[in-house]
């Protein structure tokens, strides 16, 4: 019995290694040994002698600083269950929308009418209880837990509608311009017409709902006056990386808008998108296919005297490739990698553009050519999108560094 | 008897302190005291003796030291320091203040 005490003693500490703790730990074994004793001596027999000498340890959760959050101090209700299970709805529903964009829609639609009802249960009860039981802490915690998935569902939603949207106006297009001629009559041409609307409805979607996003926070901070709420992404991060300091607080909420994963995720996506108009040009003319294609272009520009072209482009997709790796596996030293980034595709992408936009210009009923212009003024504006999260990127990593000097 | 832990818990630190006053102890024997002077209505866990112990070991009230008991089981003795008599002397005649002006409100059924 005497081990179990110290097993049940060690497993209490297990988190913790020092002398200290160690010191402690043999003077709690041998403390809660002489209560078992004195517990055996009171005629109990072994096993309840163990218990309830094991009960007298308390709680030391206090030492480890494992302080419970406050979401946690009144009873789970079955609606959290239902905003989580929106929230899961919702990023399965964006996969899923991929494959059968009718069962991405209806999932999308269930996850978007859990969500709202579950939160207004939660707003309806946090107004009864505040009127009711003048329980401004409950009051607080019922409307946090409506806040704290909001962000997460609000982007994958923003994705789902955007896809949703993306496909009927493409195969509305389609339907009602296929006839007259003026649209290309492949798939690739209507994949990257999708693309393209995607882009555009994502774009409008996520403004409106970033609009929507702050009022309701505003709102929240109103009624509560609780000035910075945990996210789930914003939890789940923290619970990851197990920090949570002021500085740390203070600058991801600039630096999560510009940076992070962002950059490095939006410029493999440009890769993509160069791929695409690379691929088509030679599709008319060769026998190969995808990457293929790409190492013919470059090669075939070196032969036909336009080598600069073909340079940077191998520049361009072997730099971005290589950098959005970088970025995406190392987490330090980011800023610098980004501004190499910036000045790798920035340049050759400038002057790919301004050569194809030449062509549209010299061959301006030439449909391919066409569809290299759209893909590529995609990526411009794209390039231009990601220059100026740079640029916020830098003032504010400026601002930050000003403001720790003056604390110092 | 029922006594309510959130009044008790303001006096723990003297408590501990009025027990090792008498002797030099060991936690386990200062729970006992404790114990039987309140006649087993006031019983520490082991998580706040330790709490209390180490935080009036910081802030210099007692000090510890280890010693070879019965059995030939280590144990981590406390002994009151002069800061810790001085304290406790403090902590009584505020007690007795509070005690004065509490009574007059819920002191006996003649108060009135």
């Amino acid at each position: 019995m005497e081990t179990k005490i110290k097993q049940y003693v060690n497993y209490q500490f297990r988190f913790k290694s020092d002398v200290e703790t160690e010191d402690l730990k043999a003077e709690i074994i041998a403390n809660l040994i002489d209560r078992y004793h004195e517990n055996l001596e009171r005629g109990y027999d072994e096993e309840k002698a163990y218990v309830e000498a094991v009960k007298q340890m308390g709680d030391f959760s206090s030492e480890f600083k494992d302080k419970v959050s406050k979401e946690y101090s009144i009873k789970p209700h079955i609606v959290d269950v239902v905003l989580l299970c929106a929230t899961v709805l919702a990023i399965f529903s964006t996969v899923l929308l991929l494959f059968s964009i009718v069962a991405g829609t209806i999932l999308t639609a269930i996850s978007i009418a859990l969500y709202g009802s579950g939160a207004y249960y939660l707003y309806a009860n946090a107004q009864y209880v505040k009127k009711e039981n003048k329980d401004i802490e409950k009051h607080n915690i019922l409307l946090s837990k409506i806040i704290k998935y909001l962000k997460t569902n609000f982007i994958f939603w923003a994705i789902n509608i955007s896809l949703i949207i993306a496909n009927i106006l493409s195969s509305l297009l389609t339907i009602v311009l296929l006839p007259s001629g003026i649209l290309v009559h492949d798939p690739q041409s209507l994949l990257i017409l999708v693309i393209i609307f995607f882009i555009i409805i994502l774009i409008i979607a996520f403004i409106i709902l970033f609009g929507i996003y702050s009022r309701i926070l505003g709102k929240y901070k109103y009624m509560t006056g609780n000035v910075d709420p945990k996210s789930y992404l914003n939890d789940s991060y923290k619970f990851i990386k197990g920090r949570d300091t002021e500085k740390y607080i203070y600058s991801r909420k600039y630096l999560k808008l510009t940076g992070g994963k962002f950059v490095p995720v939006i410029s493999l996506v440009m890769i993509l998108l160069c791929i695409i108009p690379l691929t088509y040009r030679y599709t008319r003319h060769s026998n190969y296919d995808g990457l293929v294609n790409i190492i013919q272009q470059i090669l075939d520009s070196f032969q036909f005297n336009i080598w600069p072209i073909g340079a940077l482009l191998l520049i361009e997709i072997v730099g971005i490739s290589v950098i959005a790796i970088i970025s995406l596996i190392k987490k330090r030293n980011k800023s610098k990698r980004l501004i190499i980034l910036l000045y790798v595709f920035f340049i050759p992408t400038l002057i790919i553009f301004t050569n194809q936009l030449d062509a549209v210009i010299s061959y301006p009923n030439s449909s391919f050519y066409y569809l290299d212009y759209s893909s590529s003024a995609l990526i411009f504006i794209f390039m231009v999108f990601i220059g100026i999260m740079l640029i916020i990127r830098l003032i504010v990593k400026l601002r930050l560094k000003k403001k720790e000097s003056k604390v110092e | 008897m029922n006594l309510s832990g959130d009044e008790l818990r303001g006096h723990t630190d003297s408590i501990i302190l009025s027990v090792l006053e008498k002797e030099n102890s060991y936690g386990y024997r200062i729970n006992k005291e404790i114990e039987a002077i309140s006649d087993g209505a006031f019983i520490l866990t082991e998580a706040t003796l330790y709490t209390v112990l180490k935080r009036l070991e910081k802030q210099g009230y007692i000090i510890s030291y280890w010693e070879e008991g019965l059995n030939n089981i280590k144990r981590k003795y406390y002994s009151i320091t002069e800061t810790g008599i001085d304290y406790l002397n403090q902590a009584r005649k505020n007690w007795e203040n509070t005690y004065i002006v509490i009574d007059k409100f819920l002191g006996g059924k003649n108060g009135n």
